[in-house]
């Protein structure tokens, strides 16, 4: 048998607080691992968001249709209510404010529930199989991307059938998706590693997920904060929102200011790095866990 | 983390397992699922919560498999044996310590684990696939002789879901011996379907044996490891017992386990390298 064999090392981490975390060197050691791993991963990767993809598009023929229809009725109904209640507070247009704030919520909250989900689902898999394990909550986030999606290219259909013009606003759609997706991975990072830990944090999810919705201007204007707005200040969420909104609500038109850009940035990779630390701390324990 | 093969006695190209002082501590939690409830009150209230017991699967191990060894590991339920190939495969990582693989690692452990079962038994083979290392080009190479094998030609694009025990057995043991094996991990996975498949397997396995330049092999199958086996070890709670001479180390654990003391027959072992039959 010609050529190099394959090398593999496996070697305990060090025990006890992260001293290997807080050396630069430990940490890019283990982000080149990372990426490598994810490299020789790639085919289970695909195959995973193609298999989970099919399942849901292939169960039944409306698969696909009834899952972009589903949060559309939702924004009807929200938009039928919310009009009325909102009327007083002069915003206008309200159900385009709504869709674009609304449609990312729905991609951001529904991958993190099943993304914390993503260990203890695969626990056979995990505990048989020598896998990475950012591997799960990376195919969350991925099918739940293709779903976000489609479910912005049917809005956007939409809002051409309600005769809505686009606004230049719209290049910046891609920059605010990767954004919050990075964003959705660092949160998943961490609430993974908490529900596989403690079981019951799931329970919790739920209601820190209903009440941070309720906290981020997505049903109401931000300009009808007045008395909590420092509170607004520290919501990172907010400033992601801000720039969904720029893309497609545009009353008065205009483009996210430097403070936005910078703290969704800051928001959005800080959070990535504190989860992935997090998710490294707690990697070698989740097979003991499950 | 390309450390390379070349460590001591290891030319180049040549398959090696090494244990270096390899200690693993499985946590035993004091509750069975620890919730974020009770830890949040216990840290509210200051009180201390009782201490994770660490239980001690394997403490300070050393072992080395060569190139050309079968090495055959025997011992009763929960003397570690499927943890030590969990080892290998990196499943779990060690507590402390270092564990160098040479060669590619071909684990025919627990079968059907990475199946989906919503999926046809086309696209199993590829999502399995991906899992041991192969792409989907190198894939589809292979689902044809896969097919064969397994017999399921006409179930091929059926969801695994509504297969039979047997089927998805055979399945599985097809994709996973479907391989390049430098290192053989096999975790006894012998009696899968009927007797004629039954045969097909075994014909399988002995080929595969043969061409692998290691071979791992957990079994309780005494005269399977010892038709199969160069080297047997005995563990016993996470402790080599015997390593060496396949018949001398399979006649200390039976007489063991027919009530001979541990002294008499680890003694036996050591005096009698190669005991009358």
């Amino acid at each position: 048998m010609a050529g190099r064999l394959q090398t593999r090392v496996y070697s305990a981490r060090p025990e006890g607080a992260g001293a290997g975390l807080l050396s630069a060197g430990a940490w890019l050691g283990q982000v080149r691992q990372d990426l490598a791993d994810l490299g020789r991963f790639r085919h289970v990767l695909r195959n995973f968001v193609v298999t989970d993809l099919k399942v849901r598009y292939q169960r039944s023929v409306l698969g696909f249709l009834w899952t972009l229809l589903n949060p559309i009725l939702m924004m009807v109904v929200l938009a039928v209510v919310f009009s009325q209640v909102l009327r007083t507070m002069g915003i206008e247009e309200y159900p385009l404010y709504l869709f674009s704030g609304f449609i990312p919520w729905i991609f951001f909250s529904s991958v993190i529930v099943s993304g914390s989900n993503s260990l203890l689902a695969n626990e056979f898999l995990i505990k048989t199989v020598q896998v990475p394990k950012f591997l799960f909550p990376l195919r969350c986030l991925l099918v739940g991307l293709v779903n976000f999606v489609f479910e912005i290219l049917a809005l956007c259909i939409l809002f051409v059938c309600f005769g809505e013009a686009f606004r230049v606003q719209v290049v910046l759609l891609p920059a605010a998706v990767v954004l919050l997706a990075v964003f959705a991975l660092g949160i998943m990072f961490i609430t993974a590693s908490l529900v596989t830990r403690y079981r019951d944090f799931e329970h919790i999810i739920g209601v820190f997920l209903q009440a941070w919705y309720f906290l981020t201007p997505i049903l109401y204007p931000e300009s009808l904060v007045k008395d909590y707005a420092w509170l607004l200040r520290l919501n990172p969420m907010v400033y992601l929102m801000r720039i969904f909104h720029c893309t497609f609500y545009h009353h008065p038109a205009s483009w996210p200011d430097p403070t936005t850009w910078l703290a969704a940035v800051v928001a959005a990779f800080g959070t990535l790095l504190i989860g992935y630390g997090i998710y490294k701390r707690c990697e070698p324990h989740y097979v003991f866990w499950l | 983390m390309s450390s390379g093969c070349n460590g001591p006695g290891n030319g180049n190209g040549s398959a090696s397992i090494a244990f270096e002082e390899v200690s693993l501590h499985f946590r035993k939690y004091s509750e069975v699922h620890p919730t974020f409830k009770k830890a949040a009150i216990d840290a509210l209230f200051h009180r201390a919560r009782p201490a994770d017991k660490t239980w001690v699967m394997f403490d300070r191990l050393n072992l080395r498999v060569e190139h050309g060894d079968r090495l055959g590991i025997i011992g009763s339920n929960g003397a570690g044996k499927s943890t030590l190939l969990k080892l290998i495969s990196g499943v779990y990582a060690p507590s402390s310590g270092t564990i160098r693989i040479c060669g590619r690692l071909a684990p025919i452990l627990d079968l059907g684990a990475g199946f989906s079962p919503e999926m046809s038994g086309i696209e199993n083979i590829f999502l399995n696939g991906a899992l041991l290392g192969f792409s989907r080009k190198e894939m589809a190479a292979k689902v044809d002789r896969i097919l064969d094998f397994a017999g399921m030609r006409e179930s091929a694009s059926t969801p695994v879901k509504y297969y039979s025990t047997g089927m998805m057995l055979r399945l599985a043991f097809a994709i996973a011996t479907d391989v390049d094996p430098e290192i053989l991990l096999v975790d006894e996975v012998f009696a899968a379907g009927d007797a004629d498949f039954t045969a097909k397997a075994k014909a399988r396995m002995q080929e595969l044996f043969g061409a692998s330049h290691i071979v791992v092999l957990v079994s309780h199958d005494l005269a399977l490891i010892l038709q199969m086996c160069n080297r047997v070890m005995w563990i016993d709670h996470g402790r080599v017992m015997c390593d060496g001479n396949p018949k001398a180390a399979c006649r200390a654990y039976f007489r063991h386990s027919q009530g001979a003391t541990l002294e008499d027959v680890l003694t036996e072992f050591a005096t009698r390298k190669v005991p009358a039959t």
